[in-house]
């Protein structure tokens, strides 16, 4: 018999790294039965909200879509698309990602290599190598092409700095885009992808800080982004991305 | 504060004698003198008296629990040099105690010592230490090692 009550297991196996939680799942059904259960899941969360190392159903707030077909809970999904291709994310165990453009319905699946280090020379402050981005090319109705993006998130912005990883070349590569306007921020993460474009929200480089709608479409030649007002701006809304 | 002094009595029936703000650590030991402030013996029938010790050594060290972040760190330094002094199964008697007794703080310290010697442990050593059945056939274990093969091999690492 177990020397513990479950309400203690829990408690112990909610701190437990994910690696080794999943051991918890071989130890037997009991054990299996409440390393799976949501109420662990949550406990776990309030215990590892501020590490790195969290498991993938926890994430962001904004997000938590897992693919329990795959039976990996460390399964995220990062990005979506408009033609069904999505990125994801799968966290080994601490710090260890890697990247997929997965296909869910015909469970095909790429890997994407790992992003380079950014050049010492660039003027970031920050650079978080995280894809948050997935842009495809299509024609007549076929993926013909995709592309992954990785956002700088520095603020103050006048030139945006982007790495691309480009499908057609398997490979990854800097890019820098102008802005007709002065950004104060853009906010990285969880960009719209429409049609070969990413949306992402931004604010005007002006007091009080306008929100705006940067752009890009990175099957362009252009190296310009567009910035679009929202249409009601006395409406001092607080927008955020829905998805 | 009140200096008065409270027995505590272990289930193999050895007392201690701690000051009130000491004992009231103890949220068991809290919730009876709210319920009835005139004892001062306080039997607690599931803990032993080498337990008892141990808890009530904690309690002493966070009766003051200052706000200031030097204090902090000392208390957590102490924490750390303190359960450094238990193997495994004494931490489970400690964590047994500590929900008992219902000290939030010394369940979290413990909870978490216990999570971080017993995160490279084998099933098979997992099972010993809790005393638990492995209550799989062989083919359930092959299917759960399979689900979760991730975890026991990085080589296997999977392209989904």
């Amino acid at each position: 018999m177990n020397c513990l009550n479950v309400d203690l297991l829990e408690i112990i196996l909610a701190r437990l790294p994910i690696k080794s939680i999943t051991t918890c799942n071989l130890v037997c059904k009991e054990w299996k039965s409440i390393v799976e259960s949501e109420f662990l899941r949550e406990l776990f969360l309030s215990h590892h909200k501020k590490s790195h190392s969290s498991w993938s159903l926890i994430c962001t707030e904004s997000k938590k879509e897992v693919l329990d077909h795959l039976k990996y809970n460390t399964l995220r999904v990062v990005a979506h698309t408009d033609v069904g291709l999505i990125l994801i994310c799968l966290k080994s165990h601490y710090l260890r990602r890697t990247y997929y453009v997965a296909n869910p319905i015909s469970r095909q699946c790429v890997e994407i290599p790992r992003p380079p280090p950014p050049p010492p020379a660039t003027r970031l402050r920050i650079f978080r190598p995280v894809p948050s981005g997935l842009v495809t090319k299509v024609e007549n109705g076929v993926v013909i092409g995709y592309k992954v993006v990785v956002m700088n998130t520095s603020n103050i912005i006048d030139v945006i700095t982007l790495l691309i990883y480009s499908s057609e070349t398997g490979l990854w590569g800097f890019t820098t885009l102008h802005s007709s306007l002065l950004l104060r921020r853009i906010v990285w993460h969880n960009p719209v992808n429409v049609n070969g474009s990413l949306y992402w929200l931004g604010n005007k480089q002006c007091n009080p800080a306008i929100q705006v709608v940067v752009s890009h479409d990175f099957y362009a030649e252009s190296d310009l982004c567009q910035v679009l007002d929202f249409p009601d701006l006395d409406n001092k809304a607080d927008f955020k991305s829905s998805k | 504060m009140s200096s008065n002094k409270i027995v505590l009595t272990s289930s193999d029936g050895e007392s201690f004698e701690v000051e009130e703000v000491v004992a009231r650590k103890l949220q068991i030991v809290g919730h009876m003198l709210e319920d009835d402030c005139v004892i001062n013996e306080i039997p607690l029938q599931n803990v032993t008296g080498d337990i008892l010790s141990m808890v009530i050594e904690y309690c002493k060290t966070h009766v003051d629990e200052e706000e200031s972040e030097e204090a902090q760190t000392k208390l957590k330094t102490w924490d750390e040099e303190f359960m450094k002094k238990f193997d495994i199964k004494t931490l489970l008697q400690i964590i047994l105690a500590a929900n008992y007794l219902n000290v939030k703080g010394l369940l979290d310290l413990v909870s978490q010592t216990i999570a971080d010697t017993i995160k490279d442990y084998t099933p098979e050593q997992i099972r010993e230490v809790f005393g638990v059945e492995n209550d799989y056939t062989e083919e359930e274990e092959a299917e759960v090692r399979k689900e979760n093969a991730w975890a026991f091999d990085e080589a296997d690492t999977p392209k989904p």
